[in-house]
């Protein structure tokens, strides 16, 4: 087994992120309690979180992404969403204050009603290259 | 250019040691629905396949190891994403609008997590 002990790794030139041969490292990922006052329960580069509404989150990046053409992954509690099983999940929210740019996007969470829900554990990542 | 050939990783500090490869996604994929389907960006992706309304295959361009990798999806506002199955070059994706009906969308992402063959 080999192992390394370091604090960052970065390329040759010391100028940006290492490649990963066939593999692509999370640029962003957050667990979010939108419960009561909304609380980020952990993340990775994520500065802050603004609370739009019932089951809607916007997540801003401490380090923006290199355009607003990354991909984007949401879940959620499905225990949260009252009587159902599951929820309707959106990774970009078009209302104002939501519209995803490189440096944010937002967490739209749904019941199978079509109501925005709050959820206790709403989860997101973020794939793409960082500016 | 220099390489790296390693198994795990941890903080210089010291602490747990993570696998270097686990944890990392071996393929993600943001593409529009909208009109003539469309990549946007993508890692290890080959192509998309419009299979019809709001409904695309996914292909990669190394396989996985097997169809027991996780693949989380995520689109545009106001939708839901259901996986349509999997097999190890490829990953189906559905996307439904509020009303249970098939519409496309733009922002249609989907991260896979697993092991590559």
């Amino acid at each position: 087994m080999s192992e390394i002990r370091a604090t960052t790794i970065s390329n040759a030139a010391g100028t940006g992120p290492a490649t990963l041969t066939k593999q692509s490292a999370a640029k962003v990922w957050i667990s979010v309690n939108q419960t009561g006052t909304q609380a980020i329960r952990n993340s990775f580069n994520v500065s802050s979180i603004t609370d739009l509404s019932a089951g809607q989150t916007v997540v801003t990046y401490s380090s923006a992404m290199a355009s607003a053409n990354f991909a984007v992954v949401v879940s959620g509690n499905p225990y949260n969403f009252s009587g159902s099983t599951g929820g309707a999940q959106s990774a970009d929210n078009a209302q104002a204050g939501g519209t995803k740019t490189a440096s944010r996007h937002s967490i739209d969470l749904r019941n199978n009603s079509n109501v925005n829900t709050d959820n206790d554990d709403a989860a997101s990542a973020v794939h793409g290259d960082l500016a | 250019m220099s390489n790296l050939r390693i198994d795990n990783i941890a903080p210089s500090a010291g602490g747990t040691y993570t696998n270097a490869m686990s944890g990392l996604a071996k393929a993600w994929v943001n593409f529009n629905q909208i009109g003539t389907q469309a990549i946007q960006d993508s890692f290890n992706i080959s192509s998309i396949t419009d299979i019809n309304v709001a409904r695309t295959t996914v292909n990669l361009s190394n396989n996985m190891s097997n169809i027991n990798y996780s693949s989380v999806m995520g689109a545009g506002y106001n939708s839901m994403q259901g996986n349509m199955g999997q097999l190890v070059g490829s990953v189906g994706m559905a996307v439904l609008n509020s009303s249970a009906s098939y519409e496309d969308r733009n922002d249609s992402c989907i991260q896979i997590m697993g092991d590559l063959a």
